[in-house]
């Protein structure tokens, strides 16, 4: 534990040098692109993936996600890394229930879906426009989390759902999500993190080593990227770690909340 | 007697258990959700003064844990607070007694960046004022945080939203409560104990007033599982104050039944209040008056009946012990 987070601070230096992908350490300018075209590969089966992978829990997850967050009506509510759109329409959906309800709202929220990948951003248009969503209530953004497009103090709540393990400077991300949240706004990551318990550690690991890999070859017809995929959960900062970065990135009210153990936690914390 | 006698160190026992429950309100309140903290502060911190000490001596040892030195004293409550390169492990346990300057350094507070406990305490404060007209809800803390120039995202500070709020106004009566009270203890050396006990009851519910209208919705959202142990923690709290301000000194099992029956009567005027269109509630406190003859006449029987009772229980051991074939407890 000691040396991955060794190795990641050095990682996470902003300057040249190399960082991880999955277990492989690659240039960091090279780390965008190869997780692009891993991306750009699982876009299409992407979803199905996440139901067969989770067993459907990543369903769940995503709600609960949305229950801590409570998304306030007439907000503006960016999802980094949100490509399909799964925690989006979700978000949209809880914030017209509660403009339905509430009595004094100022207008109508909005959710921005930002991602660095045009193929994901693609099928989440396709689902989007399925869904019958109005235009003006989702905007879709192509560019890189490090560098967001938006002006300071202008978003009420970001959330970055599985993608913050993909991006090459974590703590970059985490400043600029700092930047751009309104005094108030919350942050939110999801991610898979680690897991402590003993037991459930032996059977996560079969499930990631072995049977996601394999799942990955059966249905996407794509090892590799799968395997990406376990690694880079391996190689991101454990839930207390991650906190660290997120109170030095300026970040009040500090917490997680793990779920299935630590398979996944949900990361809080305040512009204040 | 004597089997009770030999209980009494148990009964000792669970009482100081008790009285730090009643104590440490605020403390317990903290509690956040699954896995955060993973140690029961009852396991954290051992009751620190003995049952038979006074209050004064208990006021001085826990005044931290007070309502009203809450704010005065904040902790971060929620959440752990996260920085620098303490184990995670031994914050979790020190995060709640420590002071703000013991926090590590990457959260340095300044005059910009107040401690996030004031934002909490300035949402909650703002959204007091909303109360009225948006009732006990995500609503009155997002125009409470509108007030503070905040986005409202930032009402996720209360994990618990709204119940929050109503624990937060609940805090605040029974700290006017004691202070009343604490005014009083002069003229209460006239009255007998029900009277005190009445004028009590009768002081927190008028508390109440300003919401009355709304007070349903905040019983509702109280009594949600989610919500009740720490509306009963302040409960068995309040109502601790006004037997402690009655005088009561007990130190056996009538602590328990005692405070049990005033919290029964007082939550059943309470509910009588809500829906009490009387000039000035006159009908609530000649309720109150009947609830109150009521416990009076169940402890008039309770003692006649309880003589009686006690050779019943014994005759019963005697007769279990020849069962078991043991020598009866002499």
């Amino acid at each position: 534990m000691e040396k991955s987070d060794q190795a990641f601070r050095e990682n996470s230096a902003s300057n040249g040098g190399t960082t991880s992908f999955g277990y492989k350490e690659v240039k960091v300018e090279e780390k965008e692109t190869l997780v692009g075209e891993v991306f750009k590969r699982v876009a299409g089966s992407y979803d199905i993936m996440n139901d067969v992978m989770s067993g459907g829990l990543h369903r769940l997850w995503k709600d609960r996600l949305i229950e801590v967050l409570r998304p306030a009506p007439g907000s503006l509510h960016l999802d980094v890394a949100g490509g399909t759109g799964d925690v989006a329409f979700r978000v949209l959906e809880s914030m017209r229930l509660q403009e339905k309800s509430c009595l004094n709202v100022s207008g109508k929220g909005s959710v921005i879906v930002f991602d660095i990948n045009a193929a994901m951003l693609d099928e989440g248009r396709k689902r989007a426009s399925a869904r019958g969503i109005a235009q003006d209530s989702m905007q879709w953004i192509e560019g890189n989390a490090e560098r967001l497009p938006f002006d300071d103090n202008s978003i009420d709540s970001y959330t970055i759902s599985f993608g913050l393990r993909n991006c090459t400077h974590i703590d970059v991300v985490l400043r600029d999500a700092y930047r751009v949240l309104k005094p108030g706004g919350r942050f939110l990551c999801m991610e898979f993190s680690h897991v402590h318990d003993p037991f459930l550690q032996q059977l996560y690991d079969i499930h990631s080593f072995h049977i996601i890999p394999a799942m990955g070859q059966a249905i996407a017809g794509d090892r590799e990227s799968y395997q990406y995929l376990v690694e880079s959960i391996r190689k991101f900062p454990t839930q207390e770690k991650l906190s660290q970065m997120m109170a030095s990135a300026g970040m009040r009210n500090v917490s997680y909340e793990n779920l299935v153990g630590g398979v996944v936690a949900i990361h809080s914390g305040f512009k204040l | 007697m004597r089997i009770i006698t030999n209980f009494q160190p148990y009964v000792g026992l669970a009482q100081r258990r008790l009285l730090y429950v009643a104590d440490s309100t605020s403390a317990w309140r903290a509690i956040p959700r699954d896995g955060v903290v993973p140690v029961l502060p009852c396991a954290r911190v051992s009751p620190s003064y003995p049952v038979t000490a006074n209050r004064e001596q208990r006021d001085l040892i826990s005044s931290q844990t007070r309502p009203s030195a809450r704010f005065a004293a904040p902790w971060p409550t929620q959440q752990r607070v996260f920085s620098g390169d303490t184990a995670p492990e031994a914050g979790a346990d020190t995060s709640f007694s420590s002071s703000p300057s013991e926090d590590p350094p990457g959260i340095q507070e300044d005059a910009e960046n107040p401690n996030p406990e004031e934002h909490r305490a300035q949402l909650l404060e703002s959204a007091m004022k909303h109360v009225g007209t948006l009732g006990w809800s995500a609503e009155a803390l997002r125009a409470g945080a509108k007030d503070m120039g905040m986005s409202p995202s930032i009402i996720g500070i209360l994990p618990r939203g709204e119940a929050e709020l109503v624990e937060h106004f609940q805090e605040q009566c029974d700290s006017r409560l004691v202070a009343e009270l604490a005014e009083r203890s002069v003229e209460f050396e006239d009255m007998g104990v029900t009277a005190r006990i009445r004028t009590a009851v009768r002081l927190r519910l008028e508390l109440l007033h300003p919401v009355i209208s709304t007070w349903p919705e905040a019983l509702n959202i109280q009594s949600l599982p989610s919500n009740a142990p720490t509306a009963l923690r302040q409960r068995a709290m309040m109502v601790d104050e006004m037997w402690y301000a009655a005088g009561d000194r007990s130190v056996d099992t009538s602590w328990y039944t005692k405070r049990a029956i005033l919290g029964g009567v007082y939550t059943s005027t309470e509910l009588f209040m809500i829906t009490d269109c009387s000039a000035g509630f006159e009908d609530t406190w000649a309720f109150l008056d009947r609830r109150l003859e009521d416990v009076h006449t169940m402890g008039k029987n309770v003692r006649e009946g309880s003589s009686r009772a006690s050779e019943m229980v014994a005759s019963g051991l005697t007769a279990l012990s020849g069962i078991l074939g043991r020598r009866p407890p002499s």
